[in-house]
């Protein structure tokens, strides 16, 4: 719940444009509170994040709109962890997927980008090649669902864009992770 | 001692070549306490008695970046003299016995004590080996030494490879060093009564000789 | 038993009087590699001014002296001081000061086409064989003595070349000074770095910056042929592999791969890049010809297969796969023909490593005969080399983070990049190949995956 909160914050920065709710400082009790990949807003997905000035994140403390990007960042989930080197999909994290994917069906116009990211601990072609395996991995558990596979891109960050900046444990396994981003036709 | 005035007696081979009667000085303590280190013990101190140990002091005469350089590696300088004679005791405890079974006298216990200064002087001062080099173990070079009675260098020749190859190589780099090596260690200064055993000599360079 | 003793030797050396062809035979096998003491006066300035000439004669000594197999003698030791390049010099003024080599040099400005240069030259004293030593120039014809001559910009490479001349007569080895680092200058914070392409002299000199930062650009390695350099980008959001020309400053995507690419490097002639192609999942090895832009595929396994080098020769391929529980290092021969392994049996690829630990990025040397790798075992992560065939395995380095190993153009050092500690910024680092003279290679900004260039021409 910690991370899910901490992630809908650092969303919130990445797709400015479309950003609705929540203040950004709101979930201050998170271990590391950073803003963070804000940096990915370049290089992934040009075409949404473009101009996106900090002024459109505004303090707007409504509940998530249904359909939402608030929506679903804190009622499905956005990210899925994986273990130390695994790329298998645990309990929480097909739980987590299978509300993607009924998300998902409810609002056909949205399309995503998963991203698979890696921690510190791996040396960088290694690292970009397993990203890639991870997002595949949540791709294609989504396609199983009965995600049109056409509504999912994948991009690997190896551990170039890391969640938590810290060098410890708690870090590395938030930086194992599986993130789905709403591309577009996002609800308000 | 160090420093300033030193390259200067570096210079003058002759004023260090002295006394070859204290020769017998330097066998007996060598020979009495095994544990005991070096000629250190001697009562009587004469500064550089002993021609031989003259002979691995004489590279003291530096400046210091080579002083310098020298600190890094810790030179285990004294230690191969007092080394290798001893074993050669040891393995010998009975003069007679080991007269013959090395027959005729040609290898005295002096002879050694020659020998492992001078492989000592051309492994620790001279010469910088070749484990750096591509194929180290295939980089052996033989020479063939022949020294003045000053302990300058008459004549030295390659015999293994018969010269150098030309261009760049590893092995060109084996055969630059090896001889660098000779020249640099240069002069020989040992006790003349011995000139006979030592005025030529074979140097082998390189991993692919094992000692004996 | 004293007395005996003495008997006997004094029995021994009368002996030898009857020996009189006794000889020592003096056997050492090996000794510890002793820097070459090498004293480098200023180069005599000919029509330019003194200061010219001591940049270059200081910028030779510096190149020299970063090997960590030279150490320069101390001018202030210098007896000789009326030195001539034509001239050979009083060699006992140079014994008394432990020299081996003695470099004389000059720095002439002439004028050809209407236009000035700058023209360094150099003759080198072997002084305890008191003679010259003949240098090999670049058509291989022994020379007395090496003259370069450029623009008076290029004054540094003029010093590099004489400093890769000298490095070349001592150690026998081609040289690395007149050489680029490519590498990734950082800065920002960890979670928003700013990546930027950035190449500079092997000194660390003339950091020049060829991406802005707006994209993330990783991995660059220098074609060991012409002005290229490979390395991906994540421009256009699909990370892809990149041709960037350094005459022309352009870059160019490489191929027209439908996924993601990356883990590029050149083969060894340069007429072709190795990559790896990710696909659902599944990453493996592809070569491109870059005259004919057609691709084959290397690999076809569902692991994890990247990070491929190729061998001098062009025949074999060392990569980097999981196909083994844990990334570890393995060779297959470029046309995919089945291979005696060193650990028996026969396959497509051979894993060569068997150590304890994860082995990642493979480079082939340059010489052929090792493999620099990453290792990361026991928390911690090196540099290290292993024989083709998986034997003596050595590791060079150790800290939190090593990583990216790049060979030198003459297979002697390795460059590598390191964050010290956690949270540490990455920093570019090089060791010689036996592990000695761990340095590190200073940047205006955080840097890393440094790639070295061939010898400029």
């Amino acid at each position: 719940m910690r991370s899910l909160m901490m992630t809908s914050a650092s969303l919130a920065l990445f797709i400015g444009v479309t950003a609705c709710a929540s203040a950004p400082k709101e979930p201050e009790p998170v271990v590391t509170p950073d803003p963070v990949v804000e940096e990915v807003v370049e290089d992934v997905v040009e075409t949404v994040v473009r101009d996106d000035s900090m002024d459109n994140i505004v303090t707007e403390p409504t509940g998530p709109a249904k359909g939402s990007l608030q929506d679903f960042q804190v009622n499905v989930g956005d990210r899925v962890y994986f273990d130390l080197d695994q790329y298998r999909l645990g309990a929480d994290a097909q739980d987590i997927l299978k509300r993607q994917a009924a998300w998902l069906s409810s609002y056909p116009g949205v399309n995503i980008l998963v991203a698979g990211n890696c921690d510190e601990r791996g040396t960088r072609e290694y690292n970009l090649a397993l990203g890639e395996r991870r997002a595949s991995i949540v791709k294609n558990y989504l396609v199983s669902l009965g995600v049109d596979d056409a509504r999912i891109q994948t991009v690997s960050y190896g551990k170039e864009k890391p969640l938590a900046i810290g060098s410890n444990d708690d870090s590395w396994a938030q930086n194992r992770n599986g993130f789905t981003q709403l591309l577009d036709g996002v609800v308000g | 001692m160090p420093s300033t005035a030193a390259p200067i007696a570096e210079e003058d081979p002759e004023d260090l070549l002295p006394d070859f009667e204290e020769e017998k000085d330097t066998e007996e303590p060598e020979e009495t306490p095994e544990e005991k280190p070096e000629p250190k013990p001697k009562p009587a101190p004469k500064p550089p008695a002993d021609p031989l140990a003259d002979f691995l002091n004489q590279s003291e005469t530096t400046f210091k970046s080579e002083i310098e350089t020298r600190k890094k590696q810790p030179e285990p300088k004294p230690l191969p003299v007092v080394d290798k004679p001893k074993t050669a005791l040891k393995d010998a405890p009975k003069p007679v016995a080991r007269e013959t079974r090395r027959g005729a006298g040609a290898r005295t216990a002096n002879t050694a004590r020659i020998e492992s200064l001078i492989v000592s002087r051309i492994r620790n001062e001279c010469w910088a080996g070749v484990d750096d080099l591509p194929y180290p173990e295939t980089l052996n070079v033989k020479m063939k030494l022949e020294v003045n009675l000053n302990g300058t260098v008459a004549d030295l020749r390659l015999i293994s490879p018969t010269r150098r190859p030309l261009g760049n190589s590893p092995m060109g780099t084996a055969v630059d060093r090896a001889l660098r090596a000779v020249n640099k260690c240069a002069p020989y200064r040992l006790p003349k009564e011995d000139y006979d055993q030592w005025k030529e000599m074979n140097i082998y360079l390189g991993l692919g000789f094992t000692k004996k | 038993m004293l007395r005996k003793l003495l008997i006997a030797l004094t029995l021994g050396l009368m002996s030898s009087w009857t020996m009189a062809f006794a000889q020592l035979e003096i056997v050492v096998d090996r000794a510890d590699l002793k820097p070459t003491p090498i004293a480098i006066p200023d180069f005599e300035a000919i029509g330019v001014d003194l200061a010219t000439a001591a940049e270059i004669s200081s910028i030779v000594k510096a190149d020299l002296e970063s090997t960590g197999l030279f150490t320069v003698t101390d001018e202030s030791a210098f007896i000789q001081k009326d030195l001539n390049i034509e001239v050979a010099p009083r060699f006992a003024d140079w014994k008394i000061i432990k020299t081996d080599a003695l470099v004389v040099g000059s720095v002439e400005q002439i004028t050809r086409d209407g236009n000035p240069l700058l023209r360094g030259s150099v003759r080198m004293w072997d002084v305890y064989g008191e003679e010259l030593m003949r240098f090999e120039d670049s058509s291989g014809r022994q020379v007395s003595g090496r003259r370069f001559t450029t623009t008076p910009e290029d004054l540094r490479r003029i010093a590099h070349k004489i400093s890769d001349a000298i490095y070349t007569r001592l150690t026998g080895e081609s040289g690395y000074f007149d050489t680029r680092i490519v590498y990734i200058a950082e800065n920002g914070p960890k979670n928003e770095r700013v990546k930027r392409l950035a190449i500079m002299d092997a000194d660390g000199a003339n950091v020049k910056y060829l991406t802005s930062g707006k994209f993330t650009v990783l991995t660059p390695r220098f074609s060991p042929e012409a002005q290229q350099i490979t390395y991906m980008s994540y421009e256009g959001g699909m990370p892809r592999v990149y041709l960037y020309d350094l005459r022309r400053a352009r870059q160019e995507v490489l191929g027209n791969f439908r996924s993601m690419t990356f883990a590029p490097r050149f083969s060894r002639d340069g007429q072709s890049v190795l990559l790896t192609q990710a696909t659902n999942g599944n990453s493996d090895i592809y070569v491109m010809d870059l005259q004919t832009r057609e691709n084959r595929r290397l690999t076809d396994h569902p692991a994890i297969d990247t990070s491929p080098s190729m061998s001098p020769d062009g025949r074999q391929v060392v990569f980097n796969s999981d196909r083994g529980g844990s990334p570890q290092l393995y060779i297959m021969n470029t046309d995919g023909s089945p291979r005696t392994c060193p650990s028996g049996g026969r396959d497509v690829a051979c894993r060569i490593t068997f150590g304890s630990g994860r082995y990642s990025t493979p480079v082939w040397s340059p010489r052929g005969d090792l493999i620099a790798f990453t290792k990361q075992t026991r928390g911690k992560f090196h540099i290290g080399v292993i024989g083709i065939d998986g034997s003596g395995e050595r590791l060079l380095t150790e800290s939190y983070l090593d990583e990216g190993p790049d060979w030198s153009p003459n297979g002697r050092v390795i460059t590598f990049f390191r964050e010290r500690a956690p949270g540490a910024s990455p920093n570019l680092w090089s060791v010689d190949l036996t592990g000695r003279n761990l340095r590190r290679l200073r940047t205006p900004t955080d840097a890393s995956d440094p790639a070295w260039s061939p010898l400029l021409e």
